[in-house]
Formats: C-alpha cells, structure tokens, sequence
C-alpha cells in the first residue's frame, strides 16, 4: 500500500513542472482573452499556432542541445544564412524551391559538425564555440549577399508556409507537429534519447557506461543547425523576401522557452512536452504586449521582466522538492 | 572530572523519519569518542545538531559544562567545535594556505597573502605535515586534499574536534600523521569525535564508543576492554559469525582471464596477471600505485603501450570500453557519484544504462524488458528503493553503490573488475556486496578488485598481487605458497619481500 502511494506520488513529482507550465499557458491565454475578447477564435488559435511553429522548430535543436548540458548560440546565424541562401537559390522560381531545402540542410550539416568538433574535441565550452561559429556564418551571410539580400520565395513556399492545410493548420505548424512528435519519441524511447539525458547529467559516468558520447554530442549540435536552418526556408516563405534582420532574437527567445518549460539550463533533465508549453507562452506574451499597443522598446523590457519572473517561478520550484 | 560534551535525550524527526530518539551520551576531555553505528543509524544528524546545522526537536546539549542553543555553524565553531566534514568542503581553485585560512581575512576584510603563507606554513608544521601552502588545492591527490581540510579544522584551533569519516580517503602514511595529531589533542585535554567505518581504526583511534542504531542510543563501551565482534553485535543486532562468505573451493580450474606485458610508460609497467574461473583477486596496494590507471586500461578506458589480453585463451583486441564490454570486460570505477552513476536519473535508467545496446531494436528501447531485467537486479542485490523511478541520489550510500555495480552485472560481464567496491558504505551493505561477488565468482566471471581495507582484501580475495608504484612486487596465495596476511600485503605495498611458507610440513607444525 505505502509502496504504491510512495510511487504515485514519484509519478506525480516528475509530471509536475509540466503540467504547471501548461497551466501558465492557459492562464496567459485566459487574460489575454479578458483583455482582448475574441483572442481565442479558432481563426486565432491558428495563427498563434503558426508564429509557435518557427521558434518551435528552432526550439526541437536548442532543447536536445541543452539536455546534453550544452547551449547553441549560433542558431539565429544559421537560420539567417539559410534564409538568405534559399532567397537568393529560389529566386521566385517554383522548380528551385526543394533545390534551396537541400542546399541549407547541406550547409547546416557542416555548421553543426563544426559546433559538435568543437566542443566535443577542442573541449571549447559550447557557449563560445557556438557564438564563434555563429559570428562567423553571419559573416558569412553578409558576404554572399552584400549586405542586401536579394531574391524572393517561389509560390510553393508561400503556400506551404501560409497556406491552410486540412482547413486549419499551415505547412509549417505541420512541420512542427511531426518534428515535435518525432523529438518527443526520441527523448522517450530511444537509445540516442537516453544517452542525451545521462551525457547530460553526468557526462564522465555516461562514458564509463560505454555510451557514444562523441556520436552523441556531434548529432545533436547537427539536429540544431539543422532545425534553424528549416525554420529559415519557412520563414522566407512566411515574408515573402529575405532581410539581414532575419532570426535575430532566436537564440534568446529559444533558450528562454526550452528554460521555461522546465528544462534544466545545466543539461540532464526536462523535455520537449514542457518547450511547446513555453514555446506558447513566449508568443502569448508577444501578443498580450501588441494587444496592449507598447511602443516597442517598452514591449522589450516588459517582455524581459516578464521572462524573469517567470523564470524565477520555474527554478524555484525545482528548489522546493 | 567535567564533562565536553554531554547530549541529554536529543529528538528529531524529519517528515515521516524519526531520526533520533531520546540520544544521550557523554565524552570527556582527552579522549577520544567513537560514534558507531550503520549508515542510517543517526550519527550524520546528531553531528549536524552538535555542529548547529539542524536543531532538536527536544533535549539538550552541553558544551564544557554549559546548555548551549547554536542556530547556525559559525555559533559551535565560536564555542570551540570544528568538524572535518566527509564530503570536501575545499574550494578547488584556491591555494591551501587561502582554504585552511577561509573566512579569515584582517581586519579591515582585506586578506593578507603573505601573512596566510606564513600562518599556513607554520601550521602544517606544527602538526608535521608536509604540503606546499602556495599549491593549487585542486591539483593535490586527494588524501592530500583531506589533509588540508583537516588543518583547516584545526586552524580553528578547536576545543573538540569531530572527524566524520577522515580516513576513508587517506593513504595509510596518513593516516599514521592523523593518529599522531589525534594523540596530540588528546594531551592537550581537547576531546575528538571519531566516525569511521574501519574497524582496525575504531580501535586504534578510540577511547570509547557510542553505537547507535536505527536513532536510538544502544551503549557506551570502553574499547580498551571489548572487540570487534561486541561492536558489530550491537550495531546490527545480531551476531555475524563471519563478515565474509567461504573461499574460492574450485582449486586449480583453467586461467579464464590474462594481461599480458601491460605498460602506459607512467603509471604501471608490464604488468602480468592471471584470473582462474571462480577466483577473485586482489589488487594489494596503498593508494595511488597505479592500480586506477590500470583498472581503467583493462576496461578500454585509457591507452596503453603495450600489453595484450587475453579471454579464456583467445586474445581479444579493443581499443575503446564499450568493445571491452561488448567482449565481456565490465568496470565499476572507485567513485560512484562522479564516474559511476548519473545520480539525478532513476533507479531503472542507472541500472540500464550500461546494456543499452542489448535492449533496443532499431534504436528504439525495449522498454519492458529494461523494467524487468532492472526489477531482477534490484532484487538480486536487494537495492532498497520506492520505485525504479526514484533518482538514484536519493538513496543511501550503500544502495547507490548496489546500482553501481548491478548497471555493470546488466551487460553480463566475463570479467569484473572492482575499484573500492565498498568504499564508505555500512557494514551490512558491505557484506551483502561480498556475497554478491562471492556468488558472481562461483558462476564463473572473472573478479578483480582493489579496495584500500586491507581487511577485506583479506577476507575477500583468493589470491592478491602486490603493487608498488605500477609494477607487481608480489604474489600471495596458497599456490604461491605466501599467505595472505596483513603483513604480507604491507611488504609488497611497500616493495619488501613477501614472507614464504618454506613448505606444507612448516604449516603443519604450527
């Protein structure tokens, strides 16, 4: 009996942080429902669904990043180059548009792999590996385009990260079901999802196990610069032309929501269920703040505090048990 | 004459935990009191409530003939207490003079480097102990870390000082520097708590001795007058007729396992060993000989210049550890929380994890047959936990290190090789652990071990090899015609000759 309440209550404490974070969300949904009626229209759901898609998408790469006790910091870069690459590849022309996907899958690849070299051979901490690699692609970036990126999206694009499918959701809010149900399967079930938790955790005591910490660490930095990339080639699809503005903001905002849903910032604990909560929440609160009409750099700073506290309110639960 | 310390009738309860019931008992100046009993018994929070970490629910404490109420630790060290605590409480990056000294800056709070080195120096002297103030203290072997925090305990310059566990990372030299600095505050009337899970030290160490078990007070015995079996008896209960299970009774069965010419060119040179089937054999050495750098070339897990080894007969050929396992060469290294488990995951993901390439199709785990082969082993070793979703840190020392070596027993090895395989766990555990490895050798895996108990290298082995600064000195056995005796062990750790029984007639006479 006391073993079976002792277990149930186990069960409970690790579902826990989870179900608070969904809570949040729907708290936030609610307000902003209050503030604005009419905020929670099916025809609304859909929209907020796809603005969750892009930094969703970026989040499936900095959550499996950060459970190896890791952080991406190039990620924004990545996604900039790929979208300034599909741009210029696509040029408006339907023929070129999985031309371009392949083109930036290739070049995130190489990213990746350099991030993944880098910290796992240079043993340089992956925060400055990572910004370096970023510095540099934007560099990159620059430079392939002059500093004005030209080019547009083809239609196919424009419809697939646009347009309704099945009546309700876009391409790229379907994208991100799949990705967020593959990552989910991946952290639950595989070997490649136990090995980022224990490389996490205790990366010493994961290769005395005999876990393939190098693979490991290589695939998940490669999954990341990929997942940017992606949400690039959407994204251009999403605003027609490419800008050199694109993605800024994306480092933060990810690492923000892969923290909020309750994952660890030191690696080893959490998981991709709670990211799409904290995911939503980071949109909510864009929109809550363009109900409100702040000026912009108002906006900014009570986002800030907003994630702060929120923040504040997610660690310290940790603390308590 | 007046009493140090005097606990009257101390209670505490945790949520759920009655920890301590009703503990009393009283030490004297210039002896030295040993607290005794089973992990979980009570001795960690009746120190924390000395020391003002925890307060009593009831009772009290008296210190030198004065009712004391300390709320936090900086009250008891006001009043005279110093603990040396088992987990290192050093900061890595400082100098040994900056940690013996923390806390401790002039009085305008501006340190004084100089002044520290000095006072450092002179206090490392007093107590004749060699190290190097200037030193980078996480660059030190870590008994050499122990000792620093033992200095920065008396550095204090304590009345009483409490030593929880101090010896269980100390090399025996040290620890002999450890008896005299214990002499030392002996004849200075100063009063010493004593905690340490080796029996020999129990004895050489203390005066007297409380036993504690399951929070309650059992009795205080002079151990001038009692032995280990006394102590033991009141500690568990009950009367263990012997720690340890019988000896290896296969005699002469085939060599199962052998390193050949065995060299890294710095920490052990061509080192040779055999393993019979159901032997287990003994590394004999003090710490840091090389064996940890040698246990970890075996296991795939450091390079090495030469050297082959050798399964049942066959040479097999790895480079890295998950072939060695894939081969059948399992390790469970010296330090369980660091190297040997993730200590924030479960139970179940511990006990897995070193055999997860045996449990998955595709990539994919399959995850009920990992939840039965986990439940299997936390039977087997008789882990005591909720639940396989409990994390591992939450569970007591001894059982932490069950899973240490049950993720290992997963993958099914053919040769297991041990580092400190009961290193700071309770003598129930212990045992259990020795039958485990008893029972494992008698199924035919190959058993190598090293622990720093001499007595149980005794007790456990069939056969040990001496190492002395990476190469073998000795080989004690029946065969070898050397008994494993204290003396033997010490000879060879120490690069002496190992005594030999001249023949059977010579035994038999005695």
């Amino acid at each position: 009996m006391e073993k079976e309440q002792d277990l149930r209550q186990l069960k409970l404490q690790k579902i826990l942080p989870v179900v608070f974070v969904y809570a949040v969300m729907i708290l936030l949904a609610v307000i902003i429902n209050c503030v604005s009626t009419g905020f929670l229209t099916v025809d609304h759901i859909y929209s907020i669904l796809k603005q969750a898609a892009f930094l969703g998408i970026v989040c499936v790469g900095q959550s499996l990043v950060i459970l190896t006790g890791g952080i991406d910091l190039s990620l924004e870069y990545t996604l900039l180059f790929s979208n300034v690459l599909a741009a210029a590849i696509i040029s408006g022309q339907n023929e070129n548009t999985f031309t371009a996907l392949a083109a930036v899958i290739g070049v995130a690849v190489l990213i990746g792999l350099l991030n993944g070299c880098g910290v796992y051979f240079l043993k340089i901490p992956a925060m400055i590996m990572t910004l370096s690699t970023g510095t540099a692609v934007y560099g990159l970036a620059y430079i392939y385009c002059n500093g004005a990126p030209g080019g547009f999206t083809s239609d196919i694009l424009n419809q697939l990260s646009n347009g309704r499918f099945g009546g309700i959701f876009s391409g790229v809010t379907i994208v991100w079901i799949i990705l967020a149900a593959a990552v989910i399967v991946i952290l639950r079930s595989t070997v490649l999802g136990r090995s980022i938790y224990a490389i996490g955790t205790n990366r010493d005591s994961a290769d005395y196990s005999g876990i393939q910490v190098r693979n490991v660490t290589l695939i998940v930095y490669i999954i990341a610069s990929v997942m940017a990339a992606i949400t690039g080639y959407f994204l251009l699809g999403y605003t027609g032309t490419s800008y050199m503005s694109t993605g800024s903001g994306y480092n933060m905002d990810s690492i923000a929501a892969v923290v909020i849903g309750g994952t660890s910032i030191a690696g080893g604990s959490g998981g991709y269920v709670g990211t799409i909560a904290g995911v939503c929440i980071m949109v909510l609160i864009n929109s809550l703040l363009t109900i409100l009409h702040m000026p912009e750099a108002v906006k900014q700073i009570v986002q800030g505090l907003l994630i702060a506290v929120l923040l504040l309110v997610v660690s310290g639960r940790k603390k308590e048990r | 004459m007046r009493p140090s310390i005097e606990v009257r009738n101390i209670d505490k309860t945790f949520v759920g935990v009655h920890a301590l019931k009703d503990v009393s008992f009283t030490c004297y100046p210039g002896q030295v009191h040993v607290l005794q009993g089973e992990n979980g018994a009570g001795k960690s929070t009746l120190l924390k409530i000395l020391t003002g970490m925890y307060r009593p629910d009831s009772g009290e404490i008296w210190i030198n003939g004065e009712k004391v109420n300390f709320r936090h630790p900086i009250e008891a060290k006001k009043n005279g207490l110093a603990m040396v605590y088992q987990e290192m409480s050093l900061l890595p990056e400082l100098t040994v003079a900056q940690n013996i000294y923390l806390n401790q800056g002039n009085k305008r709070g501006f340190t004084d480097e100089r002044a520290l080195l000095r006072a450092a120096r002179e206090i490392a002297q007093k107590y004749n102990i060699e190290i190097d103030p200037y030193a980078r203290t996480a660059d030190l072997p870590i008994a050499a870390q122990q000792m620093v925090e033992i200095l920065k305990a008396l550095a204090a310059e304590p009345q009483i000082l409490i030593l929880d566990e101090p010896t269980s990372t100390l090399t025996s030299t040290e620890v002999d520097k450890l008896y005299q600095i214990v002499q030392e505050l002996k004849s200075q009337g100063k009063t010493v708590l004593f905690i340490s899970h080796r029996m020999e030290e129990i004895f050489r160490f203390g005066d007297y001795a409380t036993i504690l078990k399951d929070g309650s007070y059992i009795d205080t015995v002079n151990l001038r007058e009692s032995d280990e079996n006394t102590i033991i008896q009141l500690m568990v209960g009950r009367e263990l007729k012997s720690i340890f299970p019988h000896k290896n009774t296969q005699k002469d069965a085939e060599v199962m396992f052998e390193v050949q010419n065995f060299s890294d060119n710095a920490h052990f040179h061509n080192i040779n060993l055999q393993i019979r089937r159901g032997e287990i054999v003994g590394i004999g050495a003090l710490d840091g000989q090389g064996q940890t750098q040698l246990f970890q070339a075996i296991a795939g897990l450091r390079r090495r210049t030469s050297g082959t080894v050798k399964l049942n007969g066959k040479e097999i050929v790895y480079h890295n550890v998950r072939k060695a396992m894939k081969l059948g060469i399992g390790y469970v290294p010296e330090d369980r929380k660091g190297l040997g488990l993730c200590l924030e995951m479960s139970v179940g993901d511990n006990l897995s994890m070193a055999s997860l390439r045996r449990r998955q199709k595709f990539g994919f785990i399959k995850k009920k047959e990992e939840a039965e082969q986990a439940n299997q082993m936390v039977k087997r070793l008789n882990i005591k936990t909720a639940s396989l979703l409990q994390n591992v840190v939450n569970l007591s020392g001894g059982n932490q290190q069950k899973v240490s070596i049950g993720k290992i027993l997963e993958d099914v090895p053919k040769v297991l090789l041990l580092n400190e395989p009961t290193r700071g766990i309770d003598v129930e555990a212990k045992q259990e652990i020795y039958r485990l490895l008893r029972s494992l050798a008698d199924e035919g895996v190959a058993i190598l071990c090293y622990t720093s108990d001499m007595m149980e290298t005794i007790g456990l082995c069939d056969r040990v090899l001496t190492l002395y600064e990476g190469r073998i000195t000795g080989e004690l056995g029946e065969r070898e015609g050397a008994l494993i005796t204290e003396e033997n062990i010490m000879r060879g750790a120490m690069n002496q000759k190992v005594q030999k029984t001249t023949g059977l007639e010579d035994g038999q006479n005695e």
